[in-house]
């Protein structure tokens, strides 16, 4: 179930609300461990997402628990309040076994991941957090 | 801030883990990490560490298998487990298991290290002289902080030790028993005996307050958020802080409330009313109800998700009439210590009292037992204590003879018209006061025949009092 990828232009801030929870923590490391941080979030979500994809096409509801599981506690730690919330949802939907619902909810939030992905990437690459 | 040995931190998502030992040596601690299940357990033997963090999915074993073996090695250690939001059961499970608290992805980092603090508060020897006996299991126990806890039954050794266990954790404690069955007590043994005996033990009891003030009480309100708002008003969890908030019949809180109280639990924030901002606060919870809790769920009455956010530990106070000879243990130090207070030589309970109580239900239970005692103490100069000293109730063995044939069907009574027009609290007050006339002024055996609960009635009488 590969979904098509979202424009590296989505609004940062319906992804990353203010923005704050994400600078903080980057504040907090220091600027070396900061950039090393921010890369490993961002293999982290990718990660996540290949892992996902396959699950969802077809429908292994183990895995799609297991991935959302750590997209739930990564994307809330970044403050990536919208993703983190579907993917509450389709946590619940997986131990549902509710395969409409899994269906529904598996575009918004891949679109949502991989424009989170591609912000992050911008950020990496701009040397900016 | 640091302790002498490291935190060990078992975290499989690496940036999750780099953030969290990020946090932890901002703030001063020395960290140790592991990603898999396997290395955790290597750490955790090689390092010596006090404190684990740990989460519960791990790739290559459940965490709550680790914590289980880890705790088994070193009972000792505090572990505090994290998860995201689906394993809210696991990590309940984890908690009856020994865990020291759980936290549930994603936390703030003063949650976190206030946790963190917590464990190790709870390790030094500083602050908890004799609670955390990092000893072999073999060594025997100091004795158990219990205060008036009297009782030497079997029951109650059971009800001492799962004490002693849960008080070091964080873990939410849920307390059922019949009405006077000593459930306060065993909050405040709780409280006596954890890491957090030094702050504040503060009680509410749900039952008691009009609901329409319960959340003030709870939560505090600031000055003029509503009509006699004074002055702030710190609220009862807020009160709390840096100790124990024991909420005793928590099955008659009112629905909203409930709600909040749940929002309460899962942020560690309190909002009082007519704040714009809520506040952090480090408080433990202990709760206590004389009904079932899960009928209270059934009914509707008390909210499934908040059953579960508190019935963590459960801990149920036996009637003392299945405490054997713990009724004369108790009868006996009540009597030593009202006597002293009187002022008056008692020579202890003759073995016909003794039997007597022995036999008697005490629906009241201890609550019941001490007023007996008082009024032993109050109405007679000293000696042996024998049956013509007890109160009429208690020396006629029968305790509780239920009264078929004294009431009547209510349309049978000529009174009944006497009561038409009038408003249903006072309809209730009448009949409340005419039972325990009939009864003479007992109050368990009117709230038996009411169907009430003992404590339902007191409260009623206090609140007419005033």
């Amino acid at each position: 179930m590969e979904q098509p990828r979202a424009t590296p232009l989505s609004d940062p801030a319906a992804l990353l609300g203010d923005g704050r929870a994400l600078t903080d923590i980057l504040a907090m490391a220091g600027p070396a461990s900061a950039a090393r941080i921010l890369r490993q979030i961002h293999t982290d979500l990718s990660e996540t997402r290949r892992a996902l994809c396959p699950a969802l096409a077809a429908i292994d509801w183990t895995a799609i628990r297991a991935q959302t599981h750590i997209l739930i506690a990564l994307a809330g730690t970044i403050g990536a309040m919208r993703l983190h919330a579907l993917a509450i949802d389709l946590n619940t939907t997986a131990h549902a076994q509710d395969k409409g619902r899994t269906a529904a909810l598996a575009a918004p939030l891949m679109a949502d991941l991989d424009a989170l992905t591609a912000l992050l990437a911008g950020r990496i690459t701009g040397g900016g957090a | 801030m640091t302790d002498h040995l490291p935190l060990l931190l078992i975290e499989d998502t690496p940036s999750l883990q780099m953030v969290y030992r990020a946090v932890l040596t901002n703030a001063g601690h020395s960290v140790l990490c592991a990603g898999t299940a396997a290395e955790g357990l290597s750490a955790f033997r090689a390092s010596g560490a006090q404190v684990i963090l740990l989460d519960l999915m791990l790739p290559d074993r459940d965490g709550l298998d680790l914590m289980q073996d880890m705790l088994a090695e070193r009972p000792e250690v505090s572990v505090i487990v994290i998860t995201a939001n689906g394993s809210i059961n696991k990590a309940v499970e984890a908690m009856r298991a020994g865990a020291h608290e759980f936290l549930v992805k994603p936390f703030d980092e003063t949650r976190f290290l206030g946790a963190v603090d917590n464990a190790l508060a709870g390790r030094s020897p500083r602050r908890t002289p004799s609670v955390r006996p990092a000893a072999p299991a073999a060594t025997v126990l100091p004795p158990l902080q219990t205060g008036a806890f009297v009782g030497s039954s079997d029951a109650m050794a059971k009800i001492h030790a799962k004490i002693r266990s849960v008080a070091r954790s964080m873990a939410t404690v849920f307390i059922t028993g019949e009405s006077g069955t000593g459930k306060e007590l065993c909050a405040l043994a709780v409280h006596d005996n954890s890491a957090r005996a030094s702050g504040p033990f503060i009680a509410l009891n749900c039952g008691a307050i009009p609901q329409d003030l319960l959340e003030s009480e709870v939560f505090g309100h600031v000055k003029g958020s509503f009509t006699g708002a004074i002055s702030d008003k710190p609220g009862a969890a807020a009160a709390a802080d840096g100790g124990t908030l024991f909420l005793d019949e928590i099955c008659e809180m009112a629905p909203a409330l409930q709600t909040k109280l749940l929002r309460f639990l899962q942020t560690s924030t309190v909002q009082p009313v007519g704040a714009t901002r809520p506040r952090k606060v480090n408080v433990r919870i202990v709760c206590a109800t004389n009904q079932d809790p899960l009928d209270a769920v059934r009914r509707g009455q008390f909210r499934e998700d908040l059953y579960y956010r508190l019935y963590v530990v459960p801990i149920h106070m036996p009637p003392l009439r299945e405490r054997g000879d713990d009724v004369t243990e108790i009868a006996e130090a009540a009597l030593a210590r009202f006597a002293a207070e009187e002022g008056r030589r008692f020579e202890g309970l003759t073995p016909e009292v003794a039997a007597l109580f022995r036999r008697l239900p005490w629906p009241g239970n201890i609550r019941q037992l001490l007023n007996v005692i008082r009024h032993v103490v109050v109405m007679n100069e000293g000696g042996p204590v024998t049956p013509d000293m007890l109160p009429d109730i208690v020396a006629d063995e029968g305790g509780f003879t239920p009264p078929p044939a004294t009431l009547a069907p209510l349309t049978q009574e000529p009174a009944l018209e006497a009561l038409i027009g009038r408003p249903l609290a006072e309809i209730e007050r009448i009949v409340i006061e005419a039972t325990l006339a009939r009864f003479d002024g007992s109050v368990p055996k009117a709230a038996r025949v009411l169907e009430l609960a003992p404590s339902t009635l007191y409260r009623k009488l206090d609140g007419w009092k005033g």
